[in-house]
């Protein structure tokens, strides 16, 4: 119950940080911009029913597109990113499979693992965002080198916070 | 239909996701450009309030005086200024813009309660930047020179050629003049004004400055790489204009 409300809790900050402060952090005219909400699905636990990481990703995307004028993108983006992080948590899976309370992080998977497993889900989204918010042909190449880019960076800094959030919960 | 049913219990999931996606994609087609829908009012109240904040942190006091002056100095002395038409103007801040998306916005803490209209004309103290497409109480979103999916009507010089002003979608601070006929003289350097044509703006306002004339291989027309007048990644003050005389605008998409 207690994971549940820490989950619960950590994907809606994740959306209002994303909403309210990381919006707002768009660089280098777009190559750089975080995705901070992913972190609330990134850190969604491994062993949930497929369904639920859909509707936590589209529901995600709404909230984002709602306070964001968003129109549209960042739902179908979380929808995308949603449906598929069932599959790459199969893809990565160790071969004896995901132990019942396996956390998601470095500690108990490894740094590769968490690492290959944060980008891809962030890959996904990323693509899909850019490449529907070019809105023409021509304008999607550069809406791919913006995913990448900006994908490589929203990474980094999931990685940076949840590394933060685990040396701080050893502490205490 | 019984084997039907398992089927769709089987895959309820992907079926679920594309029901989803479907309309997803129908909600980002139908916005694509700017965003629409009863969901705005309430969005640019909420979000309005809360860009003002973020953009308090950024004030330097003093300097905000000044230019809050010199924008009200500006909006009167272009009201008095003879252009033809009754425009009139009120100074505005951007609270927040978008300048990494393909269809970017901005948003203004001018709403209809100060008599802000949809259809306004926004301009700053360096050109044409823009016009507005919604309003609430207090804030109005609008949509900036670079916008893909819109076009605007300039002229190279105050009596020179005209032709389809628009941005390619790569760089922010370069836009693009199309149509324009191989005969026409066009010097680098040259600058580009507004029309008044679309009734959004005045005539002779600045857009943008010449920096390179191409030919089209396939056409008899020239392309014109533009420098806009305006620094949208420093854009703060405007003022926003309205001409009843003008002709409505009606927005044209650009061509895919």
């Amino acid at each position: 119950m207690e994971g549940t409300l820490q989950t619960a809790l950590r994907w809606v900050l994740a959306l209002l940080a994303q909403s309210w402060i990381f919006h707002h952090l768009v660089v280098m005219d777009g190559w750089v911009t975080p995705l901070f909400h992913l972190y609330g699905l990134v850190l969604l636990p491994l062993r949930m029913r497929p369904v639920t990481y859909l509707l936590a990703g589209g529901l995600m995307g709404l909230g984002v597109d709602l306070l964001n004028f968003g129109g549209g993108l960042f739902t179908a983006a979380g929808l995308v990113s949603g449906g598929l992080q069932p599959l790459i948590a199969r893809l990565l899976a160790p071969r004896e499979g995901y132990e019942a309370d396996a956390e998601v992080g470095p500690q108990t998977l490894g740094w590769l693992w968490w690492l290959t497993y944060t980008f891809l889900i962030v890959v996904v989204h990323a693509v899909w965002l850019f490449a529907l918010e070019a809105g023409r042909w021509g304008l999607v190449p550069k809406g791919l080198g913006q995913a990448a880019t900006s994908a490589l960076a929203t990474s980094a800094l999931i990685v940076i916070v949840r590394t933060l959030f685990m040396r701080n919960a050893r502490r205490r | 239909m019984r084997n039907l049913w398992q089927l769709l219990l089987r895959n309820h999931v992907f079926l679920l996701f594309l029901v989803l996606q479907v309309l997803a994609l129908t909600w980002v087609t139908r916005s694509h450009g700017h965003p629409r829908g009863a969901w705005i009012q309430w969005s640019l109240r909420w979000t309005g309030a809360w860009n003002e904040q973020l953009m308090e942190v950024a004030r330097i006091r003093d300097l905000d005086e000044a230019n809050a002056l010199l924008v009200a100095e500006n909006a009167a002395l272009r009201a008095l200024m003879s252009r033809g038409s009754a425009a009139h103007g009120r100074g505005g801040e951007v609270v927040h813009m978008t300048l990494a998306r393909s269809a970017n916005w901005f948003m203004v803490n001018r709403g209809w309660a100060d008599s802000v209209r949809v259809g306004d004309g926004v301009v700053s103290s360096q050109g044409a930047v823009g016009r507005i497409v919604e309003t609430a109480e207090h804030y109005a979103m609008g949509l900036p020179l670079v916008n893909t999916e819109l076009e605007w009507s300039g002229r190279v010089g105050k009596a020179g050629v005209m032709g389809r002003v628009v941005w390619p979608g790569h760089a922010v601070r370069a836009g693009q003049m199309q149509d324009i006929p191989r005969s026409a003289a066009i010097a680098v350097g040259d600058t580009v004004f507004t029309t008044g044509y679309q009734g959004v703006f005045p005539p002779d306002l600045p857009i943008g400055t010449v920096q390179r004339v191409t030919q089209n291989p396939s056409d008899e027309f020239l392309t014109v790489e533009l420098t806009w007048a305006v620094d949208f990644n420093a854009l703060r003050y405007v003022e926003l204009l309205r001409g009843p005389n003008w002709p409505a605008f009606t927005p044209t998409e650009a061509p895919k």
